[in-house]
């Protein structure tokens, strides 16, 4: 096999990721350039965002390993932090047809997926057609899922899952990349339908958007007294995205690092006999395989934009927080001790041994 | 495997050997000293053989297990390597898809390549050194035991050591020793040894300074002089092939001369001895026998002894010089024809004469050749008393002079018929021992100085103790008390006890 060029398919080829809803992917050429311009691209989307959206590096860097993972992204914090405004400048840095969609309380599943409608064709004839609803893009900015009804949320679930939409019967493919990015205010909680485990199970990350420190406001507020609009410009389209996709689906995993961060995720159950004795005493629910899946596919993104060619220990610890923290659920113990989902993560990946 | 790791394997393998060689030096240090320690504490013997051997096999077998323990797989090292240099698992990976093909891993391989190529390989840490350090010293410790504990063994104290000096007196008793023997009537070459072996040991005592020396070289002289005196004055041989398949006549011949007493000759018991000879070599058959018959039956028994004589001179190997060989020799000389021209051996003068042709002169003849026997043995067997007494004196001398007792002779007993059982009812000793107050029985046959004769050895002393009990009486002043008192102590010396009777 050349060196030059590598066929593969995506899904098998990211052999610890089966479930991953991603697409197939055609034949790519992988020379080294390839690697090369991975950390070129990443560091152009980075250098972008950094025009319309201050601070937040680090929920930059997670969109962006999840948008190249394939993976969907919840974002949580008050009003005002920049989440809507950072996946605008996101959809135009990707140069990604971007579709925002406000959750409401009377918001109808067809509102987001679309629905048949009767129209007169040329011949005057009535005939049923489907109208895409705003779910059909490559980004979809789902603000504030939280206050949509269940019903109108399972909607998101098939889309996010399968990429494809379902009406009368009939199924209406999404052109790949999607990604979804979902907001939540978790000041607001009146009147809001949490999202149930199988929707939450579908994100990737959950990524709180902290309030900015006082240097990054500063900076938000000159940025914005000289303009509102997002200057970012596009650097990258979908085909790259995807290359990238392929290109971080190869990155070798050592075995004992992959037993790590099955470990992690496995130690995230009480019920088990081996996990550690802050899960056995915190945890009420663990994570799901997806979270396995999810870990491995974006520490290799992660691995490639640190520069490295393999994924590794600190890969898995990074990561493992927005991964894990909307797959689990703490218990009173927790509540009663003060201890935050992710205080409880901290100390189940500390108590896992590594190697094997 | 790329180059830069391979310099690690190799900072790795060294690493391995040297500390296998530290625990192999350790276990050997380790077993050699507690063999050591074994047999100083009495556990067992003290054998540095087997220390060595333990050490070495010890050294080979801790070289090979730690050798083996320590051995790494390239897993193995990768991961401690990533831990260690903070490599991010960049070595671990490579290792593990070493045999993927495809651009990322050949990516992979030569960024974990790159990540080793400035690092020196001394910068891998060395494990637990530490321990095997500790090893070694225990060992050394325990071979270091070993070797400075003392012996529990029970040190005997040397023993201490007594100064000697040969004095005057003891130089001059040797001196007259000599002399005694060179003037004694004693056979050769028995004389020249005895005088070798008396010199020797002047020469020796003179040179010696302590005791132990002292009795060294006086154990030796005595071997020497006993050993000379007993092959002097020995019959055992000529006795022995006498003995061995012999008529009762020649048995009772035997039995007599191995009779004495003591150290010497019991002429008088030899005499009544061979005086029951006499008959068994005269006609003890039918008296209505002719002439014929017995002298064919007495010839038959003088040519049995003669010939027996002639075999045990010959098997004896005693010395031709040897008086009783002589002695006998010329009893056994006829060995000639008789009058029907048949070779015959004959004791001398029966044959010779053919004028023999009676009984009675035969009994004549027989009876004349018993007395010429008599003498001849009689003369032979004072030879060799003057050998023995000899030889028994000088003994006896050295036994006073230096405060020795010197074992006895021990005569062979060839048969306990013949060896006189009547002997030990005697209260005199068997073995004519020097020194055990019985040396000379009442009845032992000495010559008398003045007289040149024979006499019996306590007829001999009662005659002179007499004069000197006179010479010593207190009225008699030719003497001072002090030179009475020496010739007193002598007489004392040379009374050895025996019963008188």
């Amino acid at each position: 096999m050349n060196d030059q060029e590598m066929i593969f398919n995506a899904p098998e080829a990211v052999e610890d990721t089966p479930a991953m809803p991603a697409g197939e992917c055609e034949a790519v050429s992988l020379p080294t350039s390839e690697v090369e311009r991975f950390s070129e691209r990443v560091g152009a989307v980075k250098a972008e965002l950094a025009k319309d959206v201050v601070g937040q590096s680090d929920i930059i860097e997670n969109v962006i390993i999840a948008i190249i993972s394939g993976g969907n992204v919840l974002l949580e914090g008050v009003p005002g932090v920049g989440k809507t405004r950072l996946v605008r400048s996101l959809g135009k840095v990707l140069s990604l047809p971007f579709s925002r969609i406000q959750f409401t309380p009377d918001l109808m599943p067809s509102d987001v997926t679309g629905t048949n409608v009767v129209e007169k064709d040329e011949s005057g004839r009535l005939v049923t057609k489907f109208r895409e609803g705003p779910i059909f893009a490559n980004l979809v900015l789902a603000d504030e899922i939280n206050r949509a009804t269940p019903k109108t949320q399972s909607a998101m679930l098939e889309v996010m899952q399968e990429h494809k939409v379902t009406v009368n019967n009939v199924s209406y493919k999404i052109d790949e990349p999607f990604f979804v990015l979902a907001t939540e205010n978790p000041i607001e909680q009146d009147g809001t339908y949490p999202l149930p485990e199988a929707q939450m199970d579908r994100f990737m990350f959950k990524l709180i958007v902290k309030f900015p420190s006082k240097e990054e406001l500063v900076g938000i507020v000159r940025m914005t007294q000289v303009t509102m609009a997002e200057t970012a410009e596009a650097v990258i389209g979908g085909e790259d995205i995807l290359a990238m996709r392929a290109l971080a689906a190869t990155v070798p995993v050592a075995d004992e690092v992959l037993s790590y961060a099955v470990n992690i995720v496995s130690n995230t159950h009480p019920e088990l006999d081996l996990s550690p004795a802050s899960a056995k005493k915190y945890v009420k629910y663990g994570a799901s395989p997806r979270a396995a899946q999810g870990l491995i596919t974006a520490a290799k993104v992660r691995a490639l934009m640190k520069g490295r060619f393999n994924v590794s220990y600190e890969d898995v610890i990074a990561l493992a927080t927005p991964i894990l923290r909307h797959r689990i659920k703490v218990n009173y113990a927790a509540v009663n001790d003060k201890l935050t989902t992710d205080d409880v993560i901290s100390m189940i990946v500390k108590e896992t041994p590594k190697g094997r | 495997m790329g180059e830069h790791f391979r310099r690690f394997k190799d900072e790795a393998f060294i690493i391995r050997t040297v500390k296998s060689a530290l625990w192999a030096l350790g276990a050997a240090a380790f077993g050699s000293g507690t063999i050591l320690l074994l047999g100083k504490l009495e556990l067992m013997p003290i054998l540095v053989w087997l220390a060595i051997l333990v050490g070495c096999a010890s050294c080979a077998c801790g070289f090979l297990l730690a050798f083996l323990l320590l051995r790494t797989s390239d897993r193995q090292l990768a991961v401690r390597l990533d831990e260690e240099l903070m490599l991010d698992e960049r070595l671990e990976t490579m290792v593990e898809y070493i045999n993927e093909t495809g651009a990322i891993y050949e990516l992979q391989r030569r960024d974990a390549e790159a990540a080793l190529a400035d690092i020196p390989a001394r910068r891998m840490r060395k494990g637990r050194v530490w321990i095997p350090i500790i090893a070694l010293l225990v060992g050394v410790a325990m071979l270091v035991s070993g070797i400075l504990v003392p012996d529990m063994r029970e040190v005997e104290p040397p023993p201490e050591v007594v100064p000697f000096e040969l004095s005057v007196i003891q130089r001059a008793g040797i001196n007259e020793l000599i002399s005694y023997v060179d003037t004694s009537p004693m056979d050769e070459p028995y004389k020249t040894e005895i005088k070798d072996d008396l010199t020797s040991l002047l020469s020796a005592l003179e040179l010696a300074t302590t005791l132990p020396e002292m009795q060294t070289a006086l154990a030796k002289a005595i071997t020497d002089i006993t050993e000379s005196t007993r092959e002097s004055s020995s019959l055992k041989e000529i006795l022995e092939a006498l003995w061995d398949g012999a008529d009762e006549p020649t048995k009772q011949l035997v039995a007599s001369l191995n009779s004495s007493k003591g150290t010497t000759y019991d002429w008088g018991t030899f005499a009544e001895e061979y005086e029951k000879l006499l008959p068994l070599y005269l006609y003890r058959g039918e008296p209505e026998a002719t002439d014929e018959e017995k002298l064919t039956d007495v010839r038959w028994l003088l040519e049995s002894l003669s010939m027996r004589i002639k075999g045990a001179l010959n098997a004896s190997g005693i010395p031709e010089t040897d008086s009783l060989h002589s002695a006998l020799t010329e009893l056994c000389l006829f060995d000639g024809l008789n009058k029907d021209g048949e070779r015959v051996l004959g004791i001398d003068g029966i044959y010779t004469s053919e004028a023999i042709d009676s009984y009675a002169e035969l009994e004549a003849a027989v009876r004349a050749m018993h007395e010429a026997l008599a003498d001849r043995l009689f003369s032979a067997s004072l030879g060799l008393k003057e050998n023995s007494d000899t030889g028994e004196f000088v003994l006896r001398k050295l036994s006073v002079l230096f405060g020795v007792e010197i074992p006895p002779f021990e005569r062979p007993d060839l048969d306990d018929e013949g060896s006189g059982e009547e002997d030990k009812e005697d209260g005199t000793s068997q073995g004519g021992g020097i020194g055990g107050g019985n040396e000379y029985g009442s009845r032992d046959l000495v010559l008398d100085p003045i007289t040149g004769r024979y006499v019996e050895y306590g007829t001999l002393y009662a005659a002179y103790n007499a004069i000197v009990n006179d010479r010593t009486a207190p009225g008699y002043t030719l003497y001072t008390e002090e030179q009475k008192k020496i010739i007193k102590d002598y007489f004392d010396l040379l009374y050895t006890g025996f019963d008188d009777n």
